[in-house]
């Protein structure tokens, strides 16, 4: 199509308010999704200097922790496409005002516009709210409008550990997902299915530190409307050109959309890469990225974790690994026991469909108008990453002409 | 829709002038971006000979969508786009991004329908042209940027691959 600015480059009120009142969704949802069209026909990406990113943090801080601090060893962190990331170390004497220690830090700020544009709110309530539940980075300040920071952004804690083996545990292989290997497989499993049990299973208190979340009732599908109508939103706000695929997708979301039988917290992206280990001890040491957290229904996760994307084939060249650790069988029984919830194979079903649409809502849509717009730090990448986008939709394509 | 190839070339350049170029304390990002930018500007250079027959194609398989929905339901208001579309198909040596824009409209108009008659007794019949043709013009990007080893579905390489030489043929 012809790349020429459009009203979606460069809305009107008008054009913001008709996408709110066709796609209502959470309120804060509803929050960050207009902040980025207002901004819209604003600069794109401004390169930063380390040190001109330092002296806003050093702001943030400043307006947070009243006692002395140096900012120390700041870099650049490479790693995922979307968000800017600093580490530091912090000289301070901490919250309690202790000794003087030097506590391994990371900013994490959004570009002007991302691949997913998310709130750092809900992402610091969400890594707050399951503290010493499962193992997560310590979440220090916030930034949530950019008032100090360039945009917004949060601090926390700079956790060690990889995400992958440093070395290739075995050769035999075949997929994209993750090689843990044979030996680690079966550890990292049995951690991994335990965290994401307690992720569902949150108890009230936990809930109630999540006051930037809607709390969907159980045994309706408003929650769930919402969160369909989220990513539709994000698809009129976004998208360069109309697919006929989206609108057959979002037709069947509504009318298919299930009652909710439990409330979990859903991580979004619960899977192989965003989680830190350490290889000496083989733990996990920190479960990462939480910025598409809602609360709503555990099915979302496990039809991502068992995504072909994430998993590969065992040594055996016939097994399917889901994210690299158990066969998805033997996954989905070990999580019914530890969590003690029920897997739905319909529910399983529909979010297959979900996945696929936000994916490809997300590739086809928000990756050209960022790239576009030079919205951020790594357009390029957001561009290459964009041609995922065709892969998915044609299974989207294929798993909506057998539901329909 | 992907983004097209004066996008691809302007992010490539933007990459290596804003970030990499700047960050001299950047390490192992700048060097990502970089080598991105230099991945991207060869693709965009090997794919420009079949951009005509992507956009042609693309813009058939639109076209057969449309037809075939307007003659599965009654007053779809899909002819005027339908006509117009096939006018730029039937001219000739049009460019891909004639061949893009009369795409976009027509695509338009389909969705509206799918938007407006969902309640329609043959909504699912039209659904269905929708997907597969819908399926068909993803091919093109799919076959097109193979290369860049983005196919999730392996059974389809080769498929694909017999599709993109095509391309490059015509």
């Amino acid at each position: 199509m012809t790349e020429q600015i459009d009203l979606r480059s460069a809305p009107t009120e008008a054009f913001i308010d008709d996408i709110r009142a066709r796609f209502p969704t959470e309120a804060e949802i509803d929050w960050v999704m207009s902040r980025k069209m207002r901004l819209r026909s604003g600069r794109g990406y401004k390169p930063f200097t380390l040190e001109e990113i330092v002296d806003k943090l050093r702001e943030l801080i400043a307006s947070n922790y009243k006692g002395d601090f140096t900012i120390r060893n700041a870099r650049w962190l490479q790693g995922g496409a979307s968000k800017i990331q600093i580490a530091f170390d912090l000289e301070w004497n901490g919250f309690e005002g202790g000794d003087k220690r030097l506590t391994p830090m990371a900013l994490r700020m959004q570009p002007p516009e991302s691949i997913v544009e998310t709130s750092r709110r809900r992402e610091f309530e969400a890594i707050s709210a399951m503290e010493g539940t499962i193992p997560v980075p310590p979440c220090y300040w916030l930034d949530p409008d950019g008032s100090h920071l360039p945009e917004p952004a949060i601090v926390y804690g700079f956790v060690n550990g990889v995400t992958r083996p440093s070395k290739n545990p075995s050769k035999q292989v075949t997929g994209i997902g993750t090689n843990y290997g044979p030996e680690l497989r079966p550890i990292i499993a049995e951690q991994f299915i335990e965290a994401m049990a307690r992720v569902h299973t949150p108890t009230p208190e936990q809930i109630a530190k999540l006051p930037s979340f809607d709390v969907p009732k159980t045994g309706s599908t408003e929650a769930m409307v919402k969160q369909v109508n989220w990513w539709r939103r994000v698809w009129e706000e976004d998208r360069p050109v109309n697919e006929p695929l989206i609108n057959v997708a979002y037709n069947w979301l509504i009318e298919n959309a299930v009652p909710l039988d439990h409330v979990s917290l859903v991580h979004g992206d619960f899977r192989a890469g965003n989680f830190l280990y350490d290889e000496d001890t083989q733990k996990i040491t920190a479960w990462l990225d939480w910025e598409l957290a809602v609360l709503g229904d555990r099915h979302q996760d496990l039809c991502w974790t068992t995504g072909a994307h994430f998993g590969h084939y065992a040594e055996d060249g016939k097994t399917f690994l889901a994210c690299g650790i158990l066969p998805t069988d033997e996954f989905l029984e070990r999580y019914e026991k530890v969590s003690g919830l029920t897997v739905d194979p319909f529910r399983l079903k529909y979010f297959r469909v979900f996945n696929d649409f936000m994916s490809v809502i997300t590739m086809h849509a928000t990756g050209w108008r960022t790239a576009r717009l030079g919205k951020t730090h790594q357009d390029v990448t957001v561009a290459w990453l964009s041609m995922i986008g065709n892969g998915i939709a044609a299974s989207l394509c294929s798993t909506l002409e057998e539901v329909l | 829709m992907n983004p097209g190839i004066d996008l691809r070339l302007r992010v490539a350049t933007n990459a290596m002038s804003n970030v990499a170029a700047q960050q001299k304390d950047g390490g192992t990002v700048a060097a990502e971006q970089l080598h991105l930018a230099m991945a991207t500007v060869n693709q965009v250079r090997e794919i420009l000979p079949a951009a005509q027959a992507i956009a042609r194609g693309e813009l058939n398989a639109t076209l057969t969508m449309a037809r075939e929905i307007a003659a599965a339901m009654s007053d779809t208001g899909l002819e005027p786009a339908i006509e117009t579309a096939a006018a730029v198909e039937a001219k000739g040596p049009s460019t891909p991004i004639e061949m893009d824009d009369a795409r976009a409209d027509l695509l338009a108009a389909v969705c509206d329908v799918l938007d407006t008659r969902k309640g329609d007794p043959n909504y699912k019949v039209i659904a269905r042209i929708a997907l597969v043709q819908n399926r068909k013009t993803l091919d093109f990007g799919r076959a097109a940027w193979l290369g860049s080893g983005f196919e999730t579905e392996p059974s389809e390489v080769a498929r694909l691959e017999k599709m993109r030489a095509s391309l490059f043929n015509n």
